[in-house]
């Protein structure tokens, strides 16, 4: 009876949140297991808060409600700062398939807006306050851009490790998917600022500039994604209007360049 | 050995997802460029895409305008304006690659297209595997071409791969023997 409970059969396989993102889900083998929360993390300019949102319009027009929770800037400005999609269509807001929530605004309902840290009743709270907005609008997939920025509030790696797993499990409690995005500096040897991140994340999907030869690529490796096997090599992307598109790193042989 | 008229019966009759390699003479060059830009695609809901890193696609744009050959269904790629600190414009259907060393982004843009503006059928062509080899060591050219063509194997999409007779080497000859299905000569 145990035996054929812990059994991993096809069958068994997890449920996959198709990302939409032709590439990705290719290394992924079919997309991310639903429920999973990923880190995306990289320096400025590798297209996280472009790659994040994608995710989101291709849920919508799937029909699942997907919600943009944007921390260091208004999602009105962040929304005229991205590539234009030919695929978005003014209807996933109009219909509430695709929201935005500042979290400023919600830091402000909870008057904790101006605090320089915050207490842990006050993170459960943000928590709470997330929970009750994926319950009420039935979110099923969701992007926080970003983590790093949040986290910056909570001060001590405790708090961070505390708010990080109190999210996860509630969202994935929820059958929620969601992108955390991360930011590091160019020179980081770790996958996120606190360390902590990394560590709790089911999946973490680095995004970095890569100079070869004085070209700048704009790279991606799945570096870990529980529930699936996976390609962890590096591929090139790029940012257009037909969305995220990936071709493999070229290598040649093994000649530099091949990071 | 065949000429460029020879050179457009032989495209009619192409396998789709094929990809061909067309030595050509300098001489013959521009006649066979138009040629399959403006016979090619005749008679059929096809769209080109055409990938230089020889002479910026302003030129050939130019060639094909005076001749009066109709460009609605070309697509450029143009890997050498920029590195030549050439005109890139916004000269209409023409993307931009920064370095013929970005091969990654030849591919990315090849797909681009692909995808933006679907067809029945499509034929990208890259002029030429000389100029990229100025660039790029065979080794990398090798495995940039065998990921491109077996990319657009898959799309059912006819790969036309120009090298130049008077700059052949035997590296350049393997790789194009190792991922075309055919190889011409083509003279005027």
């Amino acid at each position: 009876m145990a035996e054929e409970r812990f059994s991993i059969t096809p069958e068994k396989k997890r449920e996959r949140c198709v990302t939409g993102i032709d590439g990705l889900d290719t290394i992924l083998n079919g997309g991310i297991p639903r429920g999973n929360s990923v880190l995306i993390t990289g320096s400025c300019g590798t297209g996280k808060t472009t790659m994040s949102l994608e995710f989101l319009v291709h849920g919508a027009l799937a029909g699942e409600k997907c919600l943009f929770v944007s921390v260091t800037e208004s999602s009105l400005k962040m929304l005229n700062n991205v590539v234009p999609y030919d695929f978005f269509e003014e209807r996933l807001i109009d219909e509430g398939l695709l929201s935005f929530v500042d979290m400023p605004d919600i830091y402000e309902e909870m008057d904790i807006l101006h605090k320089s840290e915050f207490s842990f009743d006050e993170i459960n709270g943000v928590v709470k306050r997330l929970d009750d907005i994926v319950a009420e609008k039935g979110i099923k997939r969701l992007v926080i851009d970003s983590i790093t920025s949040v986290c910056f509030q909570l001060k001590t790696q405790e708090k961070i490790r505390d708010f990080i797993l109190n999210l996860m499990k509630t969202l994935s409690a929820r059958g929620c998917t969601s992108l955390l995005v991360s930011e590091i500096s160019p020179e980081a040897e770790r996958y996120s600022l606190y360390g902590v991140e990394e560590a709790i994340a089911d999946g973490i999907i680095l995004m970095g500039n890569l100079e070869r030869q004085g070209d700048l690529l704009r790279t991606l490796q799945v570096v870990k994604m529980r529930g699936t096997e996976h390609s962890r090599a590096k591929y090139v992307l790029d940012l257009t209007p037909v969305g995220v598109l990936l071709v493999p790193l070229l290598k040649g042989g093994g000649l530099e360049g091949g990071d | 050995m065949v000429s460029v008229d020879e050179l457009k019966e032989k495209l009619k009759v192409m396998e789709p997802g094929s990809a061909i390699a067309l030595k050509v003479d300098v001489d013959a060059y521009f006649e066979m460029v138009t040629a399959i830009a403006e016979e090619f695609p005749k008679g059929r809901e096809m769209n080109l895409t055409y990938a230089t890193s020889t002479i910026p696609a302003e030129t050939i744009i130019s060639i094909l305008d005076a001749l009066e050959i109709k460009r609605d269904n070309i697509h450029f790629i143009d890997a050498v304006s920029y590195m030549t600190m050439g005109s890139t414009g916004r000269e209409k259907g023409v993307t931009f690659v920064e370095s013929p060393t970005m091969l990654e982004y030849i591919m990315l843009k090849v797909e681009y297209l692909l995808k933006k503006f679907p067809a029945q059928e499509n034929t990208v062509i890259l002029d030429s595997i000389n100029s990229l080899a100025i660039h790029n060591d065979n080794r990398i050219l090798a495995e940039f071409l065998h990921i491109l063509v077996s990319n657009l194997r898959a799309y059912d999409c006819y790969s036309l791969i120009i090298s130049v007779a008077e700059q052949e080497s035997e590296d350049i000859d393997n790789i194009l023997a190792m991922v075309c299905d055919d190889f011409m000569e083509v003279t005027s």
